[in-house]
């Protein structure tokens, strides 16, 4: 007994384990911080602890090459014994990863926690919302499927779009001028390497604030924060009514970390892993591709904005945004905490929320997916083929058998993805035509060296007899340059 | 007791998860099965041979003429085999396309069931399916050319040129051979037992119109 007392006095003299609990989860906190309202933060903890063990058994298995992506994942779905509820759990670990970080940022916002002197901790928690999206995004090109396809392909188009160095930056996302095996490495190394390093020395630097500067005290109506006096008041609290975090405060964490594993547990039991849709293949269309949720809100919000928003929501509002959640500690420090107490941050968020909430639900239910059929079910309307010469009528069979037909309608029938194209001549020129055939936009795939120079001439052949009878065809001028997806603007006619 | 009660939830726990299937599991891909004719066509087919086989831009295939024209064999292997450097994909799954040996087999047998007719000859020969040991003389295809079929198929006519090299490049001597027998009764143009000035065209005359036609799609 007395050794191994002796035992464990030495590694304590060498380890400082108990200072470090005394420090950690004995440290005081203010007793009315054992609140409900406190739980999101160490949920987001956990959520990322399931994330790393899941990803890590994840990474035995999956392959990062653009050949075994898919099939490693196939494999893990429906060969591996219990493969596909890894998956689940990884799949919805980051589904309530981002809703409980969410939470937290608007529960910190709202009690006032990020004012003096607590500004780093928020600032730190700006930089852990932009890595936790990061992942989110990267982790969705993993399963290299048609949404990652798709993924990609947008956000390269987007990230084209900044002026002089987009091309650059395109190459750096990329590895390269087009999405190929190096994309999928390079991806591969950011989901599993660098950002999950990145959030880890994060967290320690954001945990390691919270323990300095102390967990903020619930805050009260018509307590305002001043910078002379808030630290000696906060030392006041804890002197009078601060408890050990462990185990005064920390029950109510652990209710709620039960529940969050309950619940990513039981939605990945019921609704099981996302994909992998069909293998990534530009011209062949065989999914239902879209961003995952976290996403949505901003597709959604490029659809219902007019054009010349487009480089306002793309470049100029993210900035922005950053800029002032990085900024706002700064700008308010000191003042009111209570949300009672401050009407505008209040409504800001519910405001925000709302906006978000709708925006998703319309990138949720607008009739993006192709209709993996037309090509070969629907007709060709006999209008669009009666008095039309053999080059055109190998144009209309082209347009079908490269799936144009899956996205673009033509009399009602075909995909929605793209905008139909039964007055597409009244809108682009020849040489429109063919340039968004070769290099696509947006959401439609460049087919470029996918048609031969015949093909691209008898497609835009059968193109430009798509006008009404009487309206002319389009003239070089009508159209503004460079414009951004153009599925967008037509989803923009759909939603209204 | 509240270790019993533990175990008792971990135990019904366990039995749910293994006892069930549970709705998150992914499903195992599924194989098609054979359907009938109908919905098979339009499926596969209508998207670019038209409705119930005619109006559409690819080959009109409801034709009594069209049938009696091909063989069941050469029909059943360009559907199998799809025509390479045009728009007619591969159907079987061998060839990488979608269908099965009895879907293909209830492909051809239907358009025989439903579509072909008796067709009245009208003394003309029928020729045969694929061209024969005919050589063609693109001279007089040329000539042919412009007797038989230029009226229509002229730069603004009602058919549009068939010299355009884009056309050309993806056509095939087999659809040059079968659109100048069987015609596009669907869209207005005759078959062969007419377009000589009313008369049929002989063998000749198709492998020379068709020698001329492949000979511009060359020269390009
Ligand atoms: C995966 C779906 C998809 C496929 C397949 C597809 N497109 Fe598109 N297409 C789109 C989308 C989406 C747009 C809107 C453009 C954008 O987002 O910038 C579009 C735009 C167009 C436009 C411009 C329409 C306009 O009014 O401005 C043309 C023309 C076009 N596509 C032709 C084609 C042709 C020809 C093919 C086949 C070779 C094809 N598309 C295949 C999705 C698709
Ligand atoms: C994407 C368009 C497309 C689809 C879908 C399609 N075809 Fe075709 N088909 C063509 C084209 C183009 C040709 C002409 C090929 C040529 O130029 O030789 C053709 C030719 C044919 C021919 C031979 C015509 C001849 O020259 O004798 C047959 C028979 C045929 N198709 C049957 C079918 C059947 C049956 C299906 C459905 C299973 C089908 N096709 C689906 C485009 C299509
Ligand atoms: C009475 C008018 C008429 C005459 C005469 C005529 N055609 Fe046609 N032809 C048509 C029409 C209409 C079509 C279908 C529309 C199209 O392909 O432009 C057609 C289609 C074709 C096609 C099929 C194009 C394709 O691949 O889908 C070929 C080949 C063709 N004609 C060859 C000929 C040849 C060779 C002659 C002369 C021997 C001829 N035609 C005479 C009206 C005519």
């Amino acid at each position: 007994m007395n050794t191994l007392r002796k035992a464990a006095v030495w590694l304590d003299d060498r380890l400082h384990l108990t200072a470090l609990y005394a420090s950690t989860a004995g440290h005081e906190v203010p007793k009315s911080a054992g609140s409900w309202f406190y739980v999101f933060g160490s949920a987001t903890l956990l959520c990322f602890v399931i994330q790393i063990i899941t990803g890590a058994c994840l990474a035995f298995v999956y392959i990062p090459s653009t050949n075994e992506a898919f099939t490693s994942l196939q494999y893990l779905n429906h060969a591996q014994f219990w493969g596909w509820y890894l998956r689940a759990v990884h799949n919805w670990g980051s589904n309530f990863m981002v809703a409980i970080m969410t939470l937290h940022m608007i529960q910190v916002f709202l009690f006032g926690a990020y004012k003096y002197p607590r500004e780093l901790t928020w600032v730190s928690g700006i930089f852990l919302l932009v890595s936790t999206l990061a992942m989110a995004f990267t982790g969705q090109v993993m399963r290299f499927d048609q949404d990652a396809y798709w993924g990609l392909t947008i956000g390269a188009s987007i990230t084209g779009r900044v002026p002089l160095i987009g091309a650059q930056l395109v190459h750096l996302l990329l590895a390269g001028p087009i999405i190929a095996g190096e994309t999928l490495s390079r991806f591969f190394t950011l989901h599993v390497f660098i950002i999950p390093g990145l959030i880890i020395a994060i967290v320690s630097m954001h945990l390691r604030l919270v323990l300095t500067k102390g967990i903020n005290e619930y805050p009260k109506p018509g307590h305002p924060v001043h910078r002379g006096t808030y630290d000696a008041e906060y030392a006041e609290i804890l002197r009078k009514e601060g408890v050990p975090f462990v185990p005064h405060a920390i029950g109510k964490d652990l209710i709620f970390a039960a529940l969050v594993i309950v619940g990513i547990l039981g939605c990945a039991l019921v609704f099981g892993p996302k994909g992998p849709g069909g293998p990534p293949n530009p011209t062949i269309v065989d999914t239902n591709p879209r961003p995952d949720f976290y996403f949505l809100s901003i597709f959604a919000a490029l659809a219902l904005l007019p054009d010349w928003m487009e480089v306002l929501i793309l470049f100029v509002a993210p900035a922005l945004i950053l800029i002032f959640l990085l900024a706002l500690p700064f700008i308010s420090g000191t003042g009111e905490k209570s949300a009672t107490r401050r009407p505008v941050a209040v409504l800001s968020v519910v405001l925000i929320m709302l906006v978000i909430g709708v925006l998703t639900y319309m990138g949720e239910t607008s009739p993006w997916s192709p209709h993996m059929s037309a090509w070969s079910g629907n007709s060709i309307p006999a209008r669009y083929v009666k008095g039309r010469t053999p080059l055109q009528l190998r144009g209309a069979l082209v347009f079908q058998n490269k799936q144009c037909r899956n996205c673009h309608a033509l009399g009602g029938e075909g995909g929605e993805r793209g905008p139909a194209l039964d007055a597409v001549a009244t809108r682009l020129t020849r040489d429109e035509m063919v340039r968004q055939v070769i290099q696509g936009s947006g959401n439609m795939p460049a087919y470029g060296k996918k048609l031969s120079p015949a093909e691209v001439e008898a497609l835009v052949s059968f193109m430009e007899t798509l006008h009404p009878p009487g309206v002319p065809g389009a003239r070089p001028s009508d159209k503004p340059q460079n414009k951004l997806p153009r599925d967008i603007a037509s989803l923009h006619h759909r939603l209204r | 007791m509240s270790l019993a009660r533990g175990s008792a939830v971990v135990l019904v726990w366990v039995v749910l998860l293994a006892g069930c299937e549970p709705w998150g599991k992914p499903a195992a891909p599924q194989k098609e099965i054979a359907e009938d004719f109908q919905t098979l066509f339009r499926e596969n087919c209508s998207g670019c041979h038209g409705e119930d086989g005619r109006g559409g831009p690819g080959r009109i295939l409801n034709d009594g003429l069209y049938l009696a024209f091909i063989p069941k064999a050469s029909l059943r292997k360009v559907i199998e085999e799809g025509r390479k450097g045009t728009a007619m994909p591969a159907w079987a799954r061998s060839e990488g396309g979608p269908l099965t040996e009895e879907q293909i087999s209830v492909l051809v047998d239907g358009m025989e069931k439903n579509w072909a007719k008796k067709v009245n000859l009208r003394g003309a020969a029928l020729p045969a399916y694929e061209a024969g040991a005919v050589t063609g003389d693109e001279m007089r295809g040329n000539k042919l050319y412009l007797r038989d079929c230029f009226a229509c198929h002229a730069k603004g006519g009602i058919a549009g040129p068939l010299t355009e090299p884009a056309y050309l490049a993806l056509t095939t001597k087999q659809n040059l051979r079968t659109s100048i027998v069987v015609g596009r009764p669907d869209l207005g143009m005759p078959d062969y037992r007419v377009l000589n000035r009313g008369r049929p065209l002989s063998e000749q005359d198709i492998a020379d119109l068709v020698t001329y036609l492949m000979g511009k799609a060359a020269s390009k």
